[in-house]
């Protein structure tokens, strides 16, 4: 006995062995589907009696576990159902001798057996045998399961026979010796006339008795029987039937006590039961029950009498705790026996099966401890793959998810190990997956933008490594790359300078060939794996919306109709609409972007790797409206502290727009990072308003540009400075040159001029203009320009001051010339340009053009300088 | 002595970590990560247990084939696990106990710390001290 079935659970052995094999070529789908309506009849209720019969139907049983058939009785194969294929009647007798060969692998436990012949039709088909069924197709064979139940009746009847036979033979001078295949030979010259022997033949006769019992559904009968038989092997220190003896007492309590089963597999179990008549409800207590309603159904099948005295009673059957103390029993008289380790794992798998039902999981992980140490002989790569699945699953029922994760691990890894010639890593990569809960990790990277990670690290790690790896073996790089951006994403905050570089290198690797997207990755088993947004490299401490630069702001013209427009309610003062307002205020920014100009976004970032960090194609993300995102490539030196980033892009349309986040591309990963899932940033609002396009207008005039400042300039506004010199009572013209840079029409030009330094004497006009000349040229189509002309006049009056020529020494006489523009609009101006505002603004910008100097005094000299400037008037919305 | 010992907060994530440095350390890792199984069933078991006499010191969390894991959990559920080798036997239940309430006395001296924030790693210079001494010295 050399293959453990770990699947098997403590209420098999109430179970009857069936054996349904394919013979010749079947095809497999169609063997399957036979073998499931077969495996649909599971539970038998025999006539006349209450009894039920279990029965487990196996497609596979290997030879040699049979041979322990006489040890534990449900190891033997009783029935065996032969499916076969037969298109045409000259191959009948062919098939049917294959059919007998087939009965020869397990002749000697079988009860009966049956052959199912499928494809046949015609004179061999209508001959009518109890141990042949013919059928014309896989797919006109109702009657499948009706053959299955009379089978399985005949196989009752045969069991029973069997079990009257020993039960009442006992007075008999003969008891044959039961042994297991390894015990044969140390039998050989024992004298078999001692007391002795006889009583170990009597023992291991009664246990069997027991088995017999159980599998025909007289439990209350097994249990005297078991207990009869720890006794008398008890007595003769026979170790290894005295364990199987204390097995099956075990088995039968827990069938007593667990009717629901303990293998987790009641469903079909279940289902099956309700498809039968509606008697079966009180199918699940076997015997138990049967003895209290009808005892004389037990006395009538002739058990006997000492037995007898016993039926009615539960008190053969062991108690929860004593089936625990009784498994640990049997187990450690199993131990003793080196061939009988599977015998001793099967158990060790049955009582932690037990024991998790009664929800006793410290002494179940001692039974698993156990079954971890039991040497079988050299295991295949395959055995040791299921051994650690069942230990990962057992422990998972347990409770125990770590320890299970480990042992799925360990499976995992098994799947793959160096030994096997073709390694499965997509069956790694699946039960890889399965440990994340174990190791408290998700593959969503939601779960770890909380503060810190707070997990097992080393261990976690080495997981997703290992998933990296399996994922790349498996030949899918978009697998693998998500898996490794997770890592490094998550798991920075602990790689090492070294691990980062390698992380980071291998990463590149992998994305040459499969760029990192940020679509959702499904499994082919359903798991999604939601993208990594690489929000740590770099990292991102504060989000800033720039204001458009001073010439390009847009100003608020006053409306005509004053200040009743702007305010949108027509009482003076509300409470609400203040404290509303206010909130408004403050998610919102106070300025506005213009459509169709360049706006500034700055993001103050860090590289936290120990190398230059290349960010490519960094660009905002946005709702709202439309929005031109121009990309920018930056490139991080190491471990760098906060480093301005600006990130810029063109509105195209009117509206609100919010910036949601950005975008980047690191080492070949696309990610975009929002800036709500970023903990601990920065900004000073997101959503701010963009007001439709604009014109800009450029002015430049025909003087040269002054040296010096005259005044020096506030800071919101934009001054050029150009200068001339003129001698008294000359003149000059000055010459302006409006171009419309934008796209928009400019509508309206106002020029006023004012002195800044009036200490001069000066009379008339020193300025003067027409400017019907120049308006008749707007509105100002977009790329056209307008020329607009002053006319400087120095006229210096030197006659009543004496001191005068001392002061135009000192001091200059200043006059400024203010160019207002004005337009229907509304417009803003940058030093040299002007924008208009669809929107109902107005924006008012004035262009000073100044200022004379005045030297010497044979031929005075003038300066002008010509200054522009803008004044900021615009008024609040 | 111990090879390695370990703190584990309460939500089960590791405060602190050290074993011998000549070891493989993720082995440890995987050691105490699935000794909190036992530790987890062993402190529901005894949540049923009045609160006052409850012992804080688990015994034994599992035998492996080279190693003997001990467990012993606070009031406020911060775990320490210890990993002593198991051919060690001069090593009796009362010297681990002992060791155990050295290592708790010497966390609450950790947690005293104002500068020391509840559920971060522990740095703590003298606690690692401590550990070390645990871990070399021989009894």
């Amino acid at each position: 006995m050399s293959v453990p079935d770990y699947m098997q659970c403590a209420e098999d052995h109430q179970t009857l062995l069936v054996v349904v094999q394919p013979v010749g070529i079947v095809p497999e789908e169609s063997f399957f589907k036979i073998y499931k309506r077969i495996s649909t009849v599971s539970q038998i209720n025999i006539r006349d009696s209450q009894r039920v019969l279990y029965i487990r139907y196996r497609h596979h049983y290997p030879p040699e576990n049979n041979e322990w058939g006489d040890f534990q009785t449900h190891r033997k194969v009783v029935g065996l159902i032969t499916i076969t294929d037969c298109s045409s009647a000259k191959d009948w007798p062919q098939t049917f001798e294959k059919f007998h060969i087939q009965k020869e692998i397990y002749g000697s436990t079988l009860y009966d057996s049956r052959l199912f012949v499928f494809g046949l039709q015609g004179d061999v088909a209508e001959q009518s045998r109890t141990d042949v069924a013919f059928y014309p197709s896989y797919d006109e064979c109702e009657s499948v399961e009706k053959r299955i139940e009379d089978f399985i009746e005949s196989l009752f009847i045969v069991l029973e026979s069997k079990r009257l036979d020993r039960a009442t033979d006992k007075s008999g001078d003969k008891i044959p010796l039961l042994c297991v295949p390894f015990e044969k030979k140390d039998f050989v010259g024992l004298d078999t006339d001692s007391r002795h022997y006889k009583k170990r033949c009597q023992g291991r006769m009664r246990k069997h008795v027991g088995d017999l019992c159980l599998q025909a559904g007289m439990l209350q009968d097994s249990l005297v029987h078991y207990h009869m038989a720890v006794e008398l092997l008890r007595s003769v220190n026979d170790f290894l039937w005295l364990g199987a003896a204390l097995e099956g007492l075990c088995s039968a309590s827990v069938i007593y006590h667990y009717p629901g089963g303990t293998g987790g597999k009641i469903g079909p179990r279940r289902a099956h039961g309700s498809s039968l008549p509606a008697e079966a409800g009180n199918r699940h207590r076997p015997g138990a029950q049967e003895v209290l309603i009808d005892p004389g159904a037990l006395t009538s099948n002739g058990i006997n009498a000492d037995t007898s005295t016993e039926i009615g009673r539960a008190k053969n059957c062991l108690s929860p705790e004593d089936i625990i103390d009784k498994y640990k029993e049997a187990i450690s008289y199993y131990s003793k026996y080196k061939n009988a380790g599977v015998i001793e794992l099967e158990a060790c798998v049955k009582a932690v099966r037990v024991l998790a039902i009664q929800k006793r999981s410290m002494e179940a992980s001692e039974f698993l401890q156990n079954a971890v140490y039991i040497n079988l002989r050299q295991l295949s790569e395959e055995e040791k793959i299921q051994r650690y699945s069942i230990l990962s699953e057992l422990y998972e029922r347990i409770g125990f998810h770590r320890k299970s994760a480990f042992f799925k691990r360990v499976a995992a890894m098994q799947c793959v190990a160096p030994s096997i010639t073709e390694p499965g890593w997509r069956a790694c990569y699946k039960l890889l997956l399965e440990t994340l809960p174990g190791y408290s990790l998700s593959l969503d990277p939601k779960d770890f933008s909380k503060g810190t990670h707070r997990g097992w690290a080393a261990v976690q790690m080495r997981l997703l490594h290992e998933l990296v790896y399996a994922s790349r073996r498996m030949g899918n790089p978009a697998l693998s790359v998500r898996h490794l951006s997770f890592l490094l994403q998550t798991m920075l905050d602990f790689l090492s300078d070294q691990e980062k570089k390698d992380v980071t290198q291998s990463l590149e690797n992998y994305t040459s060939k499969c760029p990192g997207t940020m679509e959702f990755i499904t499994l082919p088993d359903g798991l999604k794996l939601p993208p990594v947004p690489f929000t740590k490299l770099p990292i991102v401490r504060s989000v800033k919306l720039l204001n458009l630069p001073v010439s390009l702001r847009p100003q608020k013209m006053k409306s005509l109709l004053g200040q009743n427009m702007s305010t949108k309610s027509p009482f003076i003062y509300s409470p609400i609409i203040a404290h509303n307002r206010g909130e408004e205020r403050s998610k919102k920014i106070d300025f506005q972007w213009v459509q169709g100009d360049v706006c500034e976004v700055q993001l103050m970032v860090y590289n936290p790797m120990p190398f230059e960090l290349r960010v490519e194609n960094m660009g905002l993300l946005t709702t709202g409206v439309e929005f031109e995102s121009l990309p920018a490539a930056l490139s991080l030196p190491a471990e760098s502290g906060l480093y301005p980033v600006t990130l810029v892009g063109v509105p195209q349309s009117a509206g609100q727009i919010t910036i949601n986040g950005y975008h980047t591309s690191v080492f070949g990963v696309f990610s975009d990072c929002l800036l709500d899932k970023l903990p601990g940033i920065k900004t000073n609002g997101c959503t701010v308003e963009v007001i439709p396009a604009l014109p800009r207008l450029q002015i430049s005039t025909s003087l040269p540009r002054s040296a010096h400042t005259l005044q020096p300039s506030s800071g919101d506004e934009i001054t050029t400075n150009v200068s001339v010199q003129l001698y008294n009572g000359e003149t000059q013209q000055l010459i302006i040159k409006l171009e419309n840079i934008g796209t928009e029409p400019l509508e309206k030009l106002e020029v006023t001029s004012k002195m800044v330094n009036t200490k001069g004497k000066l009379f008339g006009d020193f300025l003067s203009w027409n400017l019907e000349d120049t308006l008749s040229q707007f509105p100002l189509k977009p790329g056209k320009i307008a020329t607009f002309t002053v006319n400087i006049k120095v006229k210096l009056d030197f006659s009543c001051q004496e001191n005068l020529l001392q002061d135009l020494n000192d001091d200059t006489p200043t006059r400024v010339l203010d160019a207002k523009s004005r337009f229907s609009h509304g417009l803003r101006s940058p030093g040299e340009t002007i924008n208009i505002d669809g929107s109902g603004f107005e924006a008012l910008v004035r262009y000073r053009l100044v200022d004379i100097e005045v030297f010497g005094t044979d031929g005075a000299i003038f300066s002008v300088d010509a200054r522009e400037e803008e004044t900021e008037d615009g008024i609040g919305i | 002595m111990a090879v390695c010992i370990a703190v584990i907060a309460k939500e089960n994530y590791p405060l602190y970590i050290k074993s011998t440095p000549t070891e493989n350390e993720l082995k440890f890792h995987y050691t105490v990560h699935t000794s909190l199984d036992v530790v987890d069933e062993k402190i529901s078991a005894m949540g049923k247990a009045l609160v006052d006499q409850r012992e804080l010191y688990l015994g034994l969390l599992y035998p492996t084939e080279d190693y003997k894991v001990y467990g012993y959990v606070t009031n406020s559920k911060v775990k320490f696990v210890m990993v002593v080798d198991s051919s060690n036997t001069a090593l009796r239940d009362n010297e681990i106990r002992s060791m155990f309430r050295k290592l708790h006395n010497s966390y609450t001296d950790v947690i005293c710390n104002p500068f020391y924030n509840p559920g971060d790693q522990i740095q703590s210079r003298a606690f690692d001290n401590m550990v070390t001494s645990m871990m070399v010295q021989v009894c």
